[in-house]
């Protein structure tokens, strides 16, 4: 084997290696079965909950919710 | 086509309202901020809340579709709209008292069960609402299948 060949095997072995590591987070990630949810996401989910809690209480408003009388 | 399209629709539909609720145990399940007060790291008010809110979007936008395409849709989708018009706002608050009672005791599986419940009839009339709008794609473009 030559000096070339040996280098070129050895740029396919980094290349491989440098390859697993990209991959392994991502398929970490992938087969992960947690979402991590941030606070912003809960204050804004609040938000909206509440919101329609208060609107669930009284009426849901809007021409879209008066019955069509077909 | 225009079952595969019901299909994508029902798929979609239940996508958005099912999964989140569903999925604690083979998808991916939320991880919540401990410190939070309102959730106090549970995952399942998280996913109760979150249907709630899209499911009150999506009956929004079936109602506004049928509002919308009236004149060219057939009467039984008016039906339809008309029976989620009547119902839900009974719905989102049987699911809210669902959430409440389950928040006291998040220990009791009853509790547990009745939020299902009530969270099921919710996704069961979307699921009818999605099949509506599919099959009427030609005659009323269903862009309000997503909610704004």
């Amino acid at each position: 084997m030559t000096g070339a060949e040996i280098a070129g095997l050895l740029a396919i072995l980094s290349a491989s290696v440098n390859g697993i590591k990209t991959l392994v987070p991502i398929i970490r990630d992938a087969l992960s079965n947690s979402e991590e949810i941030s606070q912003e996401e809960l204050d804004s989910l609040r938000k909206q909950y509440d919101s329609l809690r208060t609107q669930a209480g009284g009426e849901f408003t809007g021409p879209q919710w008066e019955l069509s009388g077909r | 086509m225009k079952k595969l399209n019901s299909l994508a629709a029902l798929f979609l539909m239940i996508s958005i309202i099912s999964v989140p609720i569903f999925t604690t145990g083979c998808g991916h399940t939320p991880v919540l901020p401990t410190s939070d007060p309102n959730y106090r790291g549970d995952a399942i008010l998280y996913q109760a809340e979150r249907t709630t809110v899209n499911a009150y979007k999506l009956m929004d936008a079936f109602a506004t579709w049928e509002l919308n395409f009236r004149s060219v849709l057939p009467v039984e989708v008016s039906r339809a709209a008309d029976v989620m018009r009547k119902n839900g706002r009974n719905w989102i608050n049987t699911a809210i008292a669902a959430r409440d009672a389950y928040a006291a005791s998040p220990g009791d599986p009853g509790k547990k069960d009745a939020l299902n419940t009530a969270l099921n009839v919710i996704d069961v009339a979307l699921s009818q609402a999605a099949i509506y709008m599919a099959d009427n794609k030609k005659l009323a473009p269903n862009n309000g299948l997503t909610p704004q």
